[in-house]
């Protein structure tokens, strides 16, 4: 069997570049040929792409936190998340999250 | 995990789903959503069964194999069942090969049966948990890549403009989000690097459930 570390790296070059644009029919029946290879190669790429999928998400963790133009928080408001987003939602005062928060549990 | 961002969006039914798997596709939007989701779970289970750490990340690929190849031709009813008892059959084997213990001087399957139920509780895992999850693994990225992936996935600027930003070339933005991809996916899915049994708080290189080193 090849080495599984060895697949997850090459699966994920494979999204990077898919993630860069300008995708062509080559480069498809490229990573199409690659995943068809191997039954290891598809489940690393089906990994890895459910995970960048799922990173739009950071996208709603983003709305209730009050970024502007400020520098990007080195750590994301964290729960109560939902009512967190609510809160902000519903109400105009400033009870924004602090980027400073602890997370709750580690 | 189930990788959407609300909480509304339905199971389809067994029927459907197995209607749907025909199609490639869909064998591994179920993958992902019935096997995957419990990564965590699955890396405590061989990692308490097996000795050898360096081994697990293979392991865990030959399950995902042999799951991915059964259910190709039949989906499971019980896709967790399944899993861990296609861990149980692998780790069976292993140990055969190995010759660690002879099966017939009782080594004892049935023991790694309870193990299942005890590392991989039952829980509810809603669009909240999943936030906070995501929230978590996105803190423990490299500061580089966590900016990258901030600007590509909130921002949603292209890596052309993300490159032009930071002043970096853009084979340099495709690297951090390789690297990113994989320490999300191993934040998010299986092991908590932060987890990592290493003893003393200060030791400069802390080990994942894999066994890889990774410089503090």
């Amino acid at each position: 069997m090849e080495d599984s570390i060895g697949i997850e790296e090459i699966a994920a070059d494979w999204l990077a570049r898919r993630d860069r644009g300008a995708w062509s029919d080559t480069d498809q029946a490229e990573l199409t040929a690659w995943m068809d290879a191997s039954t290891a190669h598809r489940i690393a790429y089906i990994r890895l792409e459910a995970v960048w999928e799922s990173a739009r998400c950071l996208k709603t963790l983003a709305l209730e936190s009050p970024l502007g133009d400020a520098p990007r928080p080195r750590v994301l408001p964290y729960l109560p998340v939902c009512r967190t987003v609510k809160l902000l939602v519903v109400s105009d005062d400033s009870t924004s999250p602090s980027l400073e928060a602890e997370p709750p549990e580690q | 995990m189930g990788m959407g961002c609300n909480e509304s969006v339905g199971r389809p039914d067994r029927a459907a789903l197995s209607e749907a798997a025909c199609v490639g596709d869909s064998l591994d939007t179920w993958f992902a959503r019935e096997i995957l989701s419990h990564e965590a779970a699955l890396i405590r289970y061989l990692t308490r069964a097996w000795f050898a750490r360096d081994e697990i990340h293979d392991m865990r690929q030959e399950v995902y194999l042999r799951v991915y190849e059964a259910a190709a031709k039949a989906l499971p009813h019980s896709p967790k069942a399944f899993l861990f008892t296609t861990a149980r059959h692998l780790i069976a084997d292993r140990v055969r090969r190995k010759r660690i213990v002879s099966i017939e001087s009782g080594w004892d399957c049935d023991a790694l049966d309870v193990l299942v139920d005890e590392i991989s509780p039952e829980r509810r895992t809603g669009a909240h948990q999943e936030l906070s999850s995501l929230a978590r693994a996105f803190d423990l990225l490299p500061p580089r890549c966590r900016e990258v992936v901030w600007m590509r996935r909130v921002e949603e600027r292209s890596q052309k403009e993300v490159a032009a930003q930071l002043g970096i070339g853009e084979a340099m933005v495709e690297k951090h989000i390789a690297k990113a991809m994989r320490r999300l996916a191993d934040a998010l899915f299986g092991c908590h690097f932060s987890e990592a049994p290493t003893g003393e708080a200060n030791n400069p290189v802390r080990e994942d459930p894999y066994g890889r080193q990774h410089r503090n």
